[in-house]
């Protein structure tokens, strides 16, 4: 995999990049890198994910991102990044790794619809960016199926709740002194 | 007393009159070192099972690798969750190996869940000489199969010292066929005293490969040595043969003591 990529944020922060490109060059039709930037609406990326997820500083300024040395690769090449992903999401997102499949699934057809018609080799390239999604979604819903509780081993990222339970009690107990 | 004894018996033969216990000693030695060479044959066995295994089945490296580890401990046949929970606590043991090695294990039975490699392959992968991954991936194996002959399969022996995430613990424990690559910390504190590999003792490079050679890679695996078999059935110098047995002295002790 690419250097760059080992990064499991990097990754995730670049995938809609990746995503785009992909299905950009897919079809061999000549279409402009600025042209993929406007349909991506990476902009729209960086709003959305500051609604969903805990990690939305990841997606912060996508639009400001240099682009260009991700539209020079070879269309195997980011696919091979991208396999990637599902784990990489895993860690950076937790969770919240469906919303990014939704906003991934996104630009695929808004690249893809770009010139009118969506083309068969576009529709090739989408099946594997599908596989890819499929297994972040199939994570996802494994995870959701189990009972932690059962655990005999310690689980390492069962924190979230306390977390939240604690930001709650601590401010309760602010509103709390607020009201006296 | 029979410490002393032992010890000049294998250094300073000349200076003590040991006719009454030469014959009890020698013939401890020679059941010690029978029961080794039993069990080293057992583990050749399984490493030439492997080779063999591996150019007739298109099965998951990791899963091979579960299988052949764990029928050292038990010769039944394993479930498919079973398989997944004894990965964790391979790759768990796997984590206190030198980086070289692990690294090598795990792209020879490849983390993606990909049918084991040739060394040919990885040597190319990895930029390291073929012979040298052989090497590794034999260590590896051998150090898996050391450390879990003392801990067995029985998971009160595991579950202290391992914590896993829960995207682990979902795979593990769903019927899913999918053998996927677990996500692991340890708990350094917990860790079995035995599990602790000579790796961090103060012993030249050359010495720690002697005693790979024969099969230690942790405190545990000393247990069965005196130190008449460290001189001469290993034949370290007395310096080291010294060192490593008051490695064990102070390993036992500690045991007795806990």
């Amino acid at each position: 995999m690419l250097e760059e990529f080992k990064d499991n944020k990097n990754l995730v922060r670049m995938s809609p990049f990746l995503v785009a490109t992909a299905v950009g060059k897919a079809d061999g039709i000549f279409l402009e890198e600025e042209k993929v930037f406007e349909l991506s609406h990476f902009e729209e990326f960086s709003i959305h994910s500051n609604e969903f997820t805990s990690a939305a500083n990841i997606f912060l300024d996508l639009e400001n991102e240099d682009f260009h040395h991700i539209w020079e690769l070879e269309v195997n090449e980011i696919l091979e990044a991208l396999k990637e992903l599902p784990v990489a999401a895993r860690i950076v997102l937790g969770l919240d790794v469906d919303h990014l499949v939704e906003m991934l699934e996104v630009v695929v057809l808004q690249v893809a619809r770009s010139d009118g018609d969506v083309h068969d080799l576009e529709i090739a390239v989408a099946g594997e960016l599908e596989v890819i999604f499929d297994s972040i979604r199939a994570d996802s819903s494994k995870i959701s199926e189990s009972n932690f509780e059962e655990s005999p081993y310690d689980i390492t990222d069962l924190g979230d709740k306390n977390i939240n339970d604690s930001i709650n009690e601590q401010n309760s107990s602010l509103d709390a002194d607020e009201n006296l | 007393m029979n410490k002393a004894k032992t010890l000049y018996f294998s250094d300073y033969p000349d200076l003590v009159d040991i006719e009454v216990d030469e014959k009890i000693i020698i013939k401890a030695r020679k059941e010690r070192s029978l029961e080794r060479a039993k069990r080293n044959k057992k583990i050749d066995n399984l490493l030439k099972e492997l080779e063999i295994k591996h150019l007739t089945t298109e099965k998951s490296g990791l899963e091979e690798l579960v299988i052949k580890i764990f029928k050292t401990v038990s010769i039944r046949n394993l479930s498919l969750l079973e398989i997944k929970e004894r990965l964790v606590w391979i790759c768990a043991l796997a984590l206190m190996f030198p980086d070289t090695e692990y690294d090598v294990l795990f792209t020879v039975y490849p983390d993606s869940g990909a049918p084991r490699k040739k060394y040919k392959i990885v040597a190319e992968e990895l930029e390291i000489p073929k012979h040298q991954v052989e090497k590794l991936a034999r260590n590896a194996v051998n150090r898996l199969i050391m450390m879990v002959s003392m801990l067995g399969d029985n998971i009160e022996n595991y579950v202290s010292w391992i914590s896993i995430n829960k995207f682990t613990y979902a795979n593990m424990t769903l019927e899913n066929p999918k053998l996927t690559f677990p996500e692991i910390e340890l708990k350094y504190e917990k860790i079995p005293q035995k599990l602790q590999t000579i790796d961090n003792y103060d012993l030249s490079n050359s010495d720690i490969k002697t005693l790979n050679n024969a099969n230690i890679f942790c405190l545990g695996n000393l247990l069965e040595y005196e130190y008449e078999d460290l001189r001469f059935e290993l034949k370290l110098e007395p310096s080291v043969a010294q060192k490593v047995f008051s490695i064990k002295e102070s390993f036992t002790r500690g045991a007795k003591n806990a």
